[in-house]
């Protein structure tokens, strides 16, 4: 007999509600415990439930996914529509550390070991307003907590401190094959930041020897146009199709980028249709190997960076709505905000050195 | 004889970042940025002072010899009324 459970969310001020089997809901609910808040009947609450392993928003019925299952198209679009809703603050992809001058931005692609360089160093005495969500409050410049859960793979090759690990791997909680656990159930209580804080520093993790731009993406798309889609995707300059499904009612494709043709203005505009439910950018992954390099970069620079990777950035989003569409003058209020952070570019080195030099940074 | 006091053209929204001056155009949704000298320029010009008095503030400020700054201002200033920076209203 399967056993439904509901919860329901808070998250940055908009009201989200899930429900289904408790094997898909419970996860999740886990990784977002922080967010919760009572049962009662909001008319703003967006309600995504899973019935007869079909997912739905609001009553309508998505599309069955392609790859992946059920469990996984409830969890992307519960994502999806919190961060459709947020439009008072441009969420970053970033883990924020915090210390008594304020909070240090780590942002980053994923891959390039933001959450082990937060974890390392919240380990030695820096707290975390999260690790993969930073919410910027454009106008007052500051970073809003973001309690995740931490997702991790405890046996990965990530040099996360021998002591975190081991708490982790107690961890009775997983999503989607990675183990995860609340913030201060794994550093404790003190570690986990309530309150917004500051936006001292910007730091920009990547590899000396990769490009900023993505190698390639993974999209998942439903619509019974997706033929259509792949039609589009594949008139734009510079991509080229690696790998794809597609159905009559939905489509998963993986891309090549070839960055000398200049595919991703083309590309971003077709990703911004609503009907492009998922995509996951992969970048060249950092080899944590010799020195780390720090560069003072100017912060128009770092803006363009943060804005490439704004997780609520989607076209039919509330955030470029509040904007009318314009990603300049997105740009431009992110850009405002860092008027009295010191931005830097950090090529990553051996794990240790990044972490101390990171943490020369910190003390300014 | 004709007066030329540039004064910022109303469309554009501003950010100052310390290190850079950020102006976005909102009618084609384009940003210029603007160096620390551009930047300084840019904001002395109010519509009422004129292309002399601002040589003249950015020579004390940078210490550089009055002739050389008012050649490199004026082609400064041509650039941002080209690009609609900001506008001239002409005084007979």
């Amino acid at each position: 007999m399967t056993v439904k459970a509901t919860h329901d969310f808070c998250v940055l001020g908009h009201n989200i509600r899930i429900t289904g089997p408790a094997d898909l809901v419970d996860p999740i609910a886990y990784a977002y415990r922080r967010f919760a808040t009572s049962s009662e009947d909001r008319p703003d609450t967006v309600t995504i439930s899973v019935t007869d392993a079909r997912v739905s928003v609001e009553g309508v019925v998505l599309p069955t996914p392609i790859l992946g299952h059920e469990g996984k198209q409830l969890y992307q679009e519960f994502v999806q529509q919190t961060m459709d809703r947020v439009s008072e603050y441009a969420v970053l992809h970033g883990a924020c550390v915090v210390n008594d001058q304020g909070a240090c931005l780590l942002a980053a692609p994923s891959g390039h070991g933001k959450s082990s360089l937060a974890l390392a160093l919240a380990a030695s005495g820096y707290r975390l307003t999260g690790d993969d969500y930073a919410p910027l409050d454009m106008a007052k410049g500051v970073v809003l907590p973001f309690p995740r859960a931490i997702a991790f793979y405890p046996e990965g090759k990530a040099a996360v401190p021998e002591a975190i690990v081991r708490r982790a791997r107690s961890s009775k909680h997983s999503l989607f094959g990675k183990q995860i656990a609340d913030i201060g159930e794994l550093l404790g209580e003190d570690t986990v930041v309530k309150q917004p804080v500051p936006l001292r520093t910007v730091v920009l993790l990547n590899d000396r020897n990769a490009t900023d731009q993505p190698i390639s993406v993974d999209i998942g798309y439903y619509g019974r146009d997706a033929l259509r889609f792949e039609k589009d995707l594949l008139g734009v300059d510079g991509i080229e199709i690696t790998d794809s499904v597609v159905t009559a009612t939905a489509g998963q494709w993986t891309l090549g980028l070839d960055h000398r043709r200049y595919p991703t203005a083309a590309l971003n505009a077709l990703l911004d249709r609503p009907q492009v439910r998922s995509e996951k950018r992969v970048t060249t992954r950092p080899s944590f190997a010799g020195d780390p390099r720090l560069t003072a970069i100017p912060r128009r620079v770092a803006a363009d960076a943060l804005c490439q990777e704004i997780l609520n950035r989607r076209g039919s989003g509330a955030l470029l709505k509040r904007y009318n569409g314009s990603l300049a003058r997105l740009f431009l209020d992110v850009a405002g905000a860092l008027r009295d952070v010191r931005c830097y570019q950090l090529e990553v080195g051996d794990f240790g050195q990044t972490v101390s030099t990171i943490q020369t940074v910190l003390r300014g | 004889m004709v007066s030329v006091q540039p004064r910022k053209n109303d469309r554009f929204q501003c950010k100052d970042l310390g290190d850079e001056f950020l102006a976005y155009d909102s009618e084609q949704d384009e940003i210029h940025v603007l160096n620390g000298t551009a930047r300084d320029i840019y904001l002395l010009c109010d519509g009422q002072t004129e292309i002399d008095a601002i040589a003249s503030s950015l020579c004390e400020k940078y210490g550089v010899e009055s002739r050389r700054a008012l050649t490199d201002i004026e082609k400064v200033l041509e650039d941002m009324l080209r690009l609609g920076l900001l506008t001239v209203d002409s005084q007979v």
